[in-house]
């Protein structure tokens, strides 16, 4: 026996596809909605349904786009003969954010993990290697995550374009700005040894 | 039932329901066992739950899973990068699909734990990885003939020539050209891999290779070793771009 009506039952059930919901937060939500919010609540099914339909890939950097080229790969005041490659879109939300970057994006929409079956295919390797091709691109970052997986990542695409005269550098890792040494782990500090730069006077 | 802490590796974790991990452990006391870590996606920088760190775990339950209790790093990390890391995962592969869960084999643990710190430091990724497989077959009782001919009896040949049909052994071929089925082996990779020794010439690392993967799989199936294929479409994009 359902404790809901069908239509309640329904909505909950659909709320629990996000992460993060579970039974308890997707009632809370259902009935939120249904109770205070329904503007609110037609508005997010509009926009749900506008965003479905309306939002693809970019054909050229695999980033959500509304065209088929994003907004950063169309733009003409972009850099395109350096090609940062990152994980995720919110990757690149955060690179953007700290404005420190002016070239082009690939967002490989996962990393590589062996044990999960997903492999060079899944993550796009093919258009990347096409990209670099067709834009002549001079030097390539590799801005994945510093997890296992991401290091198995950034070592496969470093491989691939290894004595093809393109500059293939990776991202920092170290202490975090603002951070005290003693509550840095030992993995990343010793990380932060070995990259460690020397003060120049200039 | 309750498990102590005691040394664990963690072979694989997949995210499970909103906040929690499925782990894949491969302990020295159980063997591969299969666990729940409640929440542990929450924490995930602080988490020690990463593969090729030694752990102290422990947890609790009956049946197929446990759910984990605590789990404490213990000892450094084995640093494998690159290429190194690729050969890990082709490790933790094969215990994930190999292994029966809650079967102890802490002579393999052992192994394992050796193999491990080899493949961060070793010049020779092959021979560690060929030991490593040659003790995985005898843990699960396909362990090879390498010391003597089995049709003759007689000891093996480093110079003589041998096809390997699995399930029976080597035996002498007179010409380097093997008929049939088979792996065809040189005596001496035979006996290096009896000894686990380093193989230091080319060709003998590739009969190993093809040998052990021979060996290897009627227990896989049909269904291919993910990190193999990965391994090996960079390793042709790599010689491609020379």
């Amino acid at each position: 026996m359902s404790r809901y009506t069908p239509l309640i039952d329904q909505l909950i059930e659909a709320l629990r596809c996000q992460p993060g919901i579970g039974p308890k937060s997707a009632q809370r939500i259902a009935f939120e909605l249904l109770e205070r919010n329904r503007d609110g609540a037609r508005r997010l099914a509009d926009a749900l349904y506008q965003a479905i339909d309306g939002v693809g890939h970019c054909d050229q950097c695999r980033n959500f786009s509304e065209t088929p080229l994003c907004t950063i790969c169309s733009s003409a005041k972009r850099n395109n003969q350096i090609l940062c490659i990152v994980e995720n879109p919110a990757d690149v939300v955060s690179i953007e954010q700290t404005g420190s970057f002016s070239g082009m994006y690939f967002v490989l929409m996962g990393h590589l993990s062996p044990l999960d079956g997903i492999g060079p295919e899944e993550i796009g390797i093919d258009k990347l290697e096409h990209l670099v091709q067709q834009k002549a691109i001079e030097e390539i970052i590799l801005a994945t995550g510093t997890t296992l997986e991401g290091e198995a990542t950034a070592h496969y695409i470093s491989q691939i374009f290894l004595g093809s005269g393109i500059t293939i550098s990776r991202i920092a890792h170290g202490v975090p700005l603002g951070g005290e040494l003693d509550l840095v782990d030992g993995g990343t500090l010793s990380h932060a040894l070995a990259s460690r730069q020397k003060i120049s006077h200039e | 039932m309750y498990v102590d802490l005691h040394p664990c590796f963690l072979l694989h974790k997949k995210a499970f329901r909103e906040t929690s991990l499925l782990l894949e452990v491969f302990s020295e006391r159980h063997g591969r066992v299969g666990l729940v870590a409640k929440g542990a996606a929450r924490k995930k920088h602080r988490s020690p739950l990463q593969p090729f760190l030694p752990l102290q775990m422990a947890w609790s339950g009956r049946g197929e899973l446990g759910n984990l209790i605590n789990a404490e790093a213990d000892g450094k990390p084995q640093s494998l990068s690159g290429e190194r890391l690729f050969s890990g995962y082709y490790v933790n592969e094969l215990l994930v699909r190999l292994l029966h869960r809650h079967d102890p084999c802490p002579e393999l643990f052992r192994v394992y734990q050796q193999t491990l710190v080899e493949l961060a430091e070793t010049d020779c990724i092959d021979s560690t990885l060929r030991r490593f497989e040659k003790r995985l077959l005898e843990e699960l009782g396909y362990g090879p003939i390498l010391d003597h001919d089995v049709s003759s009896g007689e000891e093996i040949d480093p110079m003589a020539w041998y096809h390997y049909l699995e399930g029976r052994g080597p035996c002498v071929t007179h010409s380097a050209e093997v008929k049939g089925s088979g792996i065809k082996v040189k005596g001496e990779t035979l006996l290096l891999l009896e000894a686990e020794g380093k193989l230091r010439k080319r060709e003998s690392r590739i009969e190993a290779k093809r040998l052990m993967r021979y060996l290897l799989s009627p227990l896989l199936g049909n269904k291919p070793l993910h990190s193999r294929r990965i391994f090996e479409t960079m390793k042709t994009k790599e010689d491609r771009n020379g």
